[in-house]
């Protein structure tokens, strides 16, 4: 019993003293909770204040409308339309296996491990950000992704503005298309206002223009809940829709002369002579700009790169060609202008003229006989501008061209734009590293050798025939259009101002008869196609210009020559004679003969712009 | 005895042989709520249960709210109200009976424990990787949570019935440690570290009030921390990725550490004064996780401020002081340890939780007693508290 009562006194006295023990270990754990609560809520309550308005408050950004690109009138050539963007919020994603492989059954070619790696790639910074998976959804797609959504937090469906093109390839060339930014963009101090997955211009006036157009994105601040719900907006800075460009295409023109081009390789420009107005510019084959609105794929992309005819090429502004005869009225403007010649001079075609050991002939190995300068041009006689050459100084050619727009760019809107040649002995001696031969000039006097030329400056060569002695800067954009963009970063002159060439108007008047005696005389190489109606007559010259040194047997039959080494044929036109509207270049790639193959769709394109414009005229 | 004469009528009842046996029936059911022995009743203990359980109910009301549904009380609400109603009366109902059926009925009460565990192991369901449930008609019954109280029963048992005056030493504690290890063994096979570790802390306090050599408890710490390093090896990954969070919960803001970040923010946020009620973001903007239970401490940190969170740990200190304090006045070593044994639970679970809220801790699945959502956490505690109370009133007799 004492052992018991012992027993229990002792038990007693423990839980006392023990007690009292477990008492002041539990003051001391409240104390360390007390200063935990303290540290966390009043030391560093406003650090966590501030995270907690972040954590609901989200930047969500608005998407500024790019501006619209019209024709000259009004035609709508690049626009806006919505795009349905897939989206995953990875801070609100469950189970991402299950939501990539929920999603890649609902989304076209969309692989769950590719969903899986893009959201195991990002960072956990940025897991408050989307990331997109598909750009532009079909609309099944978005019905079912939408049908699902309650399955799939986190998984966000983003409205977008995408471009589109009516035209697609018509003008794909001149709209040119978008790409997304990269990286090594991003780190440009120009790039500095732009964010991930902006589209900007990559060609054409897209991206010459992409400052005037692009607008500036807004803001929304929205509170989101943690499954990335967006419950309110605060504020909202709405975007700024980018400024509408209107150009000075003639979109009916431009598609009928795409149309006439068909599945010719090549290109055809046409000017308004009297402001240096492009009223159509068009390389064939061309491509669909559309593709690039959205994300355009491997195979598309592969396609368009490796066609061998390189349809991404701007064949009017890029392509540089021999001009062959169509440099000719040039040539002779020249010499009458340093009076080595006077209209009526004569040369004698035997066919060919030997200079030194060398033999050059011309086109008609029969020889033009006697030849003035209306027969040279009519009949485009070789041996009439060998004479020439022998008698004009390369410089001085040199120093005319570049007053026609030869050898230097144009300055049209397009930074794709290359200049040609226009060579002289300087050039030589410095690229070639040799001195001028009278030879060489032999071969530019006939539009080969070192001599090329682009589309575009052929046409603004004869706009300056057509206006009577004015070069003006050939442009895509109108110039009310043009003045809003002056202020831009970009820097685009709008100085289309023309310069007079120095021509006296009587040699003008001789070169202009002597162009229209090619169309309209029976003689003349384009006399076939000339224009009968009434005030349309067009003056112009034809073109075959050489890919390869061709042998006199290959003169004979070019029909059985290999397509690229046949002759590139060259058409350069304007109408009407007396007072012109239009001046339009053609180019065929490998087309032979100037005359049976780029003046009859020069005809056809002037016909119908000039139909068009009465028409017009008519109705107002 | 002394104890026989300080209620003489009933000093025939009273088994000298035990300290606690006694076997009148009369004397079991004697709560007759009499008049004038209803100062003997802990007044402070039920004030302070019912403000801490109104206070989660006000909170889970915040937490689970919604202003476009209407209706003045959530489904959450309602339905930890009706568990509160069904606790108090089996609460209240058992405060009829003396505590002692607690001492005859503890050994058997344990063994129903482990059977339950076992049964667990054999027919539990499975639910995120671990096995914890027991299906019994239609409900679903959480065995790892009746295992603490059997297992404090049995402790006190066990130690009120030792002949041997304490302190202990190692060997003389060696039955309590296989009462301790059997059911935690069960327990960490679900597995469920956080109960398992519960469940040993709180046989460590009980143990320790009755008393154990200095020596012992240099072995056990040391052995504790042995167990810890070779422990690690044994652990499930996502038991590990716990621990490891823990340390850096930066490390992995979108998985386990993002409840940690979330709810630290939340608590933070509630600076001096709180956000005030319903106007906690953190919460009903949905980024705390589990924040009607695990996490409630945070949702009602962020509306109550530090001013709010220091009431709560005062109700509930003040509380465990007093349950401790009940302990001390207890009539015989059972109701000690008992006491004790219930006073640890809530010590742990209230620290732990906090801690792991707050970010002291790591992230183990327990509630906050008498706060959190729960009718499980709830029915338990109101058990705890009515044995904690049916000590206090029969301390002299």
């Amino acid at each position: 019993m004492a052992n018991v009562d012992n027993s229990k006194k002792n038990k007693r006295e423990q839980i006392a003293v023990n007690g009292r023990i477990i008492m002041i270990a539990m003051a001391l754990i409240l104390a360390c909770i007390t200063l935990r609560l303290w540290y966390i809520q009043i030391v560093q309550g406003e650090h966590y204040n501030q995270k907690s308005q972040d954590n609901r408050i989200r930047t969500r950004r608005v998407r500024a409308l790019r501006g619209i690109i019209t024709d000259r009138n009004k035609e709508i050539l690049a626009d806006n339309s919505l795009g349905f963007n897939l989206q995953i919020i990875p801070e609100n994603i469950g189970q991402i296996e299950d939501v990539a492989k929920l999603l890649a059954a609902q989304v076209d070619d969309l692989k769950a491990e590719t969903v899986v790696n893009l959201y195991r790639k990002t960072p956990n910074r940025a897991h408050h950000q989307p990331i997109t998976l598909k750009k532009n959804l079909s609309p099944n797609e978005l019905a079912r992704v939408e049908a699902r959504k309650f399955e799939l937090p986190g998984v966000l469906i983003e409205t977008e503005p995408i471009r589109e093109y009516p035209y697609d390839e018509v003008c794909s060339h001149i709209i040119g298309y978008l790409g997304f930014i990269n990286d090594r963009e991003l780190r440009l101090p120009a790039y500095k206002s732009y964010a991930r997955d902006d589209l900007v211009g990559r060609s054409g006036i897209e991206a010459r223009y992409q400052e005037h157009l692009r607008g500036e994105d807004g803001q929304r601040q929205v509170e989101v809940n943690a499954r990335g719900r967006e419950l309110s907006a605060y504020t909202t800075i709405p975007a700024q829709s980018g400024k509408n460009l209107e150009l000075t295409i003639d979109i009916d023109l431009q598609q009928h002369a795409f149309d006439l081009l068909g599945t010719e390789v090549g290109s055809l420009v046409a000017i308004n002579p009297n402001n240096g107005e492009i009223l159509a510019l068009v390389s064939t084959p061309s491509f669909s700009n559309n593709l690039f609105a959205t994300r355009i794929s491997s195979k598309d992309w592969r396609d368009i790169n490796s066609d061998p005819l390189c349809p991404l090429q701007n064949r009017p502004i890029q392509g540089r060609y021999p001009p062959g005869s169509t440099i000719k009225p040039l040539i002779a403007a020249v010499a009458l202008t340093d009076q080595v010649i006077t209209p009526q001079t004569s040369f004698n075609c035997t066919g060919a003229m030997t200079l030194g050991r060398s033999k050059f002939r011309c086109w008609n190995r029969y020889g033009h006989g006697n030849v003035d300068l209306y027969r040279s041009l009519k009949e485009s006689c070789d041996v009439y501008y060998y004479n020439l050459a022998t008698r004009i100084p390369i410089d001085r050619l040199a120093a005319y061209g570049a007053g026609f727009g030869l050898g230097r760019l144009s300055g049209i809107e397009l930074q794709e734009e290359k200049s040609g040649l226009m060579p002289s002995s300087s050039w030589k001696l410095k690229n070639v590293h040799d001195q001028w031969y009278t030879g060489d000039t032999i071969s530019v006097c006939i539009g080969q050798g070192y001599l090329t030329t682009t589309p575009l400056q052929v046409a603004a060569m004869y706009a300056v025939f057509a206006n009577k002695g004015i070069y003006y800067r050939p442009h895509l954009v109108k110039e009310e259009s043009a003045q809003l963009t002056s202020n831009n970063p970009q820097k685009i002159s709008t100085n289309f101002g023309g310069t007079r060439v120095e021509i006296s108007d009587h040699h003008m008047q001789a070169i202009r008869k002597a162009l229209w005696q090619v169309v309209n005389d029976k003689r003349g190489t384009a006399f076939k196609s000339r224009i009968t109606i009434e005030g349309w007559d067009m003056a112009g010259k034809t073109g075959t210009a050489q890919v390869v040194k061709q042998t006199l047997e290959d003169l004979k039959g070019s029909k059985d020559t290999p397509w690229r080494f046949r002759d590139h044929a060259w058409f350069a036109a304007f109408a009407p004679y007396n007072d012109p509207e239009i001046v339009i270049a053609v180019l065929i790639e490998h087309g032979g003969h100037g005359s049976s193959t780029a003046a009859p769709i020069a005809r056809q394109a002037i016909e119908f712009y000039l139909d068009k414009i009465k028409q017009k005229t008519l109705i107002e | 005895m002394s104890l026989s004469k300080l209620n003489p009528h009933r000093s025939h009842l009273i088994d000298t042989k035990s300290d606690a046996f006694i076997t009148s029936k009369n004397h079991l059911t004697d709560l007759t709520l009499d008049r004038n022995r209803l100062h003997d009743f802990d007044f402070l203990t039920l004030g302070l249960t019912l403000t801490l359980v109104a206070l989660g109910i006000l909170t889970i009301y915040s937490t689970t709210y919604n202003p476009e549904a209407g209706g003045w009380l959530t489904a959450y609400c309602r339905r930890q109200i009706t568990w509160f109603s069904i606790a108090m009366i089996a609460g209240g109902g058992l405060l009829v009976f003396h505590y002692n059926y607690l001492y005859q009925a503890a050994y058997p009460l344990y063994g129903f424990g482990l059977l339950l565990l076992l049964a667990v192991e054999v027919a539990g369901s499975n639910h995120m990787g671990a096995t914890r449930w027991l299906s019994i008609g239609g409900m679903n019954v959480q065995p790892s949570e009746f295992a603490k109280l059997s297992v404090i029963l049995a402790l006190a048992r066990y130690l009120s019935d030792r002949r041997l005056p304490p302190p202990y030493n190692l060997k003389e504690l060696l039955t309590p440690a296989v009462i301790v290890a059997l059911p935690s063994i069960l327990i960490l096979k679900q597995p469920d570290l956080g109960t398992a570790m519960l469940i040993i802390l709180i046989s460590g306090v009980v143990i320790f009030i009755a008393g154990i050599t200095k020596g012992t408890i240099i072995t056990i710490a040391l052995s504790a921390l042995t167990t810890a390093f070779a422990g690690w090896h044994f652990l499930h990954d996502y038991q590990r990725q716990r621990v490891l969070t823990f340390i850096n919960p930066e490390n992995d803001p979108l998985g386990s550490g993002y409840h940690i970040a979330q709810s630290k923010i939340a608590i933070g946020a509630g600076k001096l004064f709180g956000k005030g009620f319903l106007k906690g973001t953190q919460n009903t903007l949905h980024f705390l996780p589990e924040q009607h239970t695990d996490f409630i401490f945070a949702a009602y940190a962020e509306q109550w401020g530090f001013l709010g969170t220091m009431f709560l740990l005062a109700l509930y200190f003040t509380f465990l002081f007093r349950a401790l304090h009940i302990a001390m006045e207890a009539k015989d070593s059972f109701g000690s340890y008992l006491a004790s044994g219930i006073a640890a639970i809530f010590f742990w679970q209230v620290t732990i939780n906090i801690g792991m809220v707050s970010g002291l801790l790591p992230v183990v699945g327990i509630p906050l007693p008498l706060f959190s959502y729960g009718g499980t956490s709830m029915l338990t505690s109101l058990v705890l508290i009515s044995i904690l109370l049916n000590i206090h009133y029969r301390r002299k007799a």
